[in-house]
């Protein structure tokens, strides 16, 4: 069972303390939820865990390797798969394309091979083409195989992000607000498929959430945010029962 | 109504996808096959220049279509490919030999490039390109010893092992086969994981990096197999100019690379051939604008780039797609036939994207 752990991690902008001194235990077919206020410096975590961002201090390991500081694209080649708060989608391409892409990892043939369509390359293109299916079926996305992403609707972009980390074949998933400007029903579904990868699938998810029906009924362990700093830690009651955590959400009563 | 029934992935993956795709690759290489035989040596030799322009068209689109890396400086790469290719054919190297060297240059000039400007983007990177390609025609010029200066230097006749291909109808279906290599490659490229990789690169570059791309590598290709395709039609190009000086690969033909690629349409092979045969007949239609034009501004410079602009503007405006985008949605009305639904090119809104991540 691999770990992601994240210890002492720090990331200042000059004098802005984004993030101070956080650390954090992810395992695999466990979730890990991430909540805290706008600005509790949650997206600057996941940012510093992936590489977009070198952090200013801290260790991220995933099992007993070091990662901190590597490029994004070696994070990603260790098998940690994540998507993005506003969607970043190749907006020009097809769901399948979007989607096969996330196999990019698992690449093995070269230029040439692929310039002269060489059997490797061929072999290569079913082979991604048969991991992007299998997630089509999964998130149920059949239907939009063809489409470009660029004139599918909100809730079905959130679900084809979703797919293209998922065709990565990742240790971990880490997600960025995954249900913010999803329907209910949307929302239900996505908290089947969260339960199901980590549960059936041994995959460890790290998620940045806001909606609290969600996490309390997904994860496994809740991690509050403010201000840079760790709130509370525990089970999703124990979170929202914490003092610190009402009285930064709802602020202190004043007597 | 048209349904593609598919039964396995590779349907998805061959070149030609439909029966009547088929049957249309199969005239346009029969015509482009025997119509030597019937047209004129004009003809013979303008289609020779559309084929090798096509090549260079296509060179573009793999870094300004694919990647998203749109450069001003594209006549750089036919330059230095027309001079390696004239200089080394000069110097007694065999064809084959030659041609090579000049494609691995233009692709190890590619990666300078790329490195130079792996960290600009949009506008700056338009700058950064059209700077390089004012210097290495500068260049050209200056370095008198190799490349003859501003005089300029005599091509040879294309040789390959013995047989001469300096006659317009063997120089035709030289530049043909060149054509159909280059297209096969290129859409072999398309289809790959890499070519995705150039279209991950172009529409989000942190995405890209999240899925293990090298942004930096990835670009660095483009430019490298751009600069080799480009750099591969200069120096066939070279062999219709006969006397190649600097300022055949000005400011000028770049503008011309550009306005083929968007006429034609940014992204696919296709539209690349269409802005070939565009703007190699666009010389001509001007000639006959001219003529129209009263004769105290007939024999002015201007004319050429301004036409030249408006064309440009006129696609920007109302085609951005080039005319394969248009050529798209004609097709969708026909597959879809009865039952198109005018909305489905209509512009769909696009979500706000932030800079932060």
């Amino acid at each position: 069972m691999m770990k992601l752990r994240v210890a002492g991690l720090k990331q200042y902008f000059g004098g802005l303390k984004a993030v101070d001194t956080v650390s954090l235990d992810a395992k695999q077919s466990e979730i890990l939820a991430i909540i805290g206020p706008n600005g509790a410096g949650k997206t600057t975590v996941i940012n510093a865990i992936t590489g977009l961002r070198k952090p200013t201090a801290g260790t991220v390991w995933l099992g007993d390797k070091t990662i901190t500081g590597l490029a994004a694209n070696r994070i990603a080649e260790l098998g940690i798969a994540r998507t993005f708060q506003n969607i970043e989608l190749f907006e020009h391409a097809s769901v399948l394309d979007n989607i096969q892409l996330g196999f990019y990892r698992h690449r093995k043939v070269t230029l040439c091979a692929e310039l002269f369509n060489l059997p490797s390359a061929r072999a290569e293109a079913v082979n991604a083409r048969l991991a992007a299916e299998k997630i089509l079926h999964y998130l149920d996305l059949v239907s939009w195989r063809d489409k470009a992403v660029s004139g599918l609707s909100y809730g079905i972009r959130k679900q084809v992000e979703l797919g293209r980390a998922l065709c990565s074949a990742p240790s971990f998933l880490i997600l960025d607000e995954p249900a913010s400007g999803l329907t209910r029903e949307e929302t239900l579904d996505l908290g089947y498929f969260l339960r199901d990868l980590a549960k059936n699938r041994g995959i460890g998810i790290l998620m940045i959430e806001h909606d609290m029906g969600l996490v309390s009924r997904v994860a496994d362990h809740v991690i509050a945010m403010n201000e840079g700093r760790i709130l509370a830690k525990g089970s999703a009651p124990e979170v929202q029962s914490n003092a610190d955590v009402i009285e930064c959400y709802l602020g202190s009563e004043m007597v | 109504m048209y349904f593609d029934f598919k039964t396995s992935y590779n349907d998805d993956i061959r070149l030609i996808r439909r029966p009547l795709s088929g049957l249309f690759y199969a005239i346009a290489f029969g015509t482009a096959l025997f119509s030597p035989l019937v047209i004129s040596e004009f003809y013979i030799t303008e289609s020779s220049a559309i084929f090798v322009l096509g090549i260079i068209i296509i060179g573009y689109m793999i870094s300004a279509g694919m990647a998203g890396l749109v450069g001003l400086g594209h006549a750089a790469f036919v330059g230095v490919g027309a001079y390696t290719h004239a200089i080394l054919l000069g110097a007694g190297v065999p064809f084959l030999i030659s041609i090579f060297s000049a494609i691995a240059v233009c692709a190890l000039l590619g990666v300078m490039l790329a490195v130079i400007s792996l960290r600009l983007s949009g506008l700056y990177l338009a700058i950064s390109t059209l700077i390089f390609a004012l210097a290495v025609e500068h260049i050209l010029g200056s370095w008198e010893t190799l490349t003859g200066g501003y005089e300029g230097i005599l091509v040879p006749d294309p040789i390959i092992f013995g047989t001469s291909f300096a006659s317009s109808i063997n120089y035709y279906y030289l530049t043909l086969s060149a054509l159909v290599s280059v297209i096969i490659l290129a859409a072999n490229l398309m289809r790959s994981l890499s070519g995705r990789a150039l279209i991950g690169l172009r529409d989000s570059e942190q995405a890209a990096a999240s899925l293990g791309i090298n942004v930096l590598k990835t670009k660095s290709v483009a430019f490298a197999l751009s600069g080799a395709v480009t750099g591969f039609g200069g120096a066939l190009m070279s062999h219709q100019i006969f006397f190649i000086t600097p300022e055949a690969f000005n400011m000028m033909l770049s503008l011309q690379i550009v306005l083929a690629a968007v006429i034609g349409g940014l992204g696919s092979i296709t539209g690349a051939l269409i802005g070939a045969v565009v703007i190699g007949w666009m010389p001509e239609l001007i000639s006959q604008i001219k003529a129209l034009l009263p004769v105290s501004i007939r024999y002015q410079p201007g004319p050429d780039l301004v036409i030249y602009g408006a064309v440009l503007i006129g696609f920007v405006l109302f085609e951005p797609l080039g005319l394969y985008g248009r050529w798209k949605k004609i097709e969708n009305w026909l597959l879809t036939f009865p039952l198109d639904r005018k909305a489905t090119f209509a512009k769909t809104r696009t979500y706000m994207k932030s800079e932060r991540v």
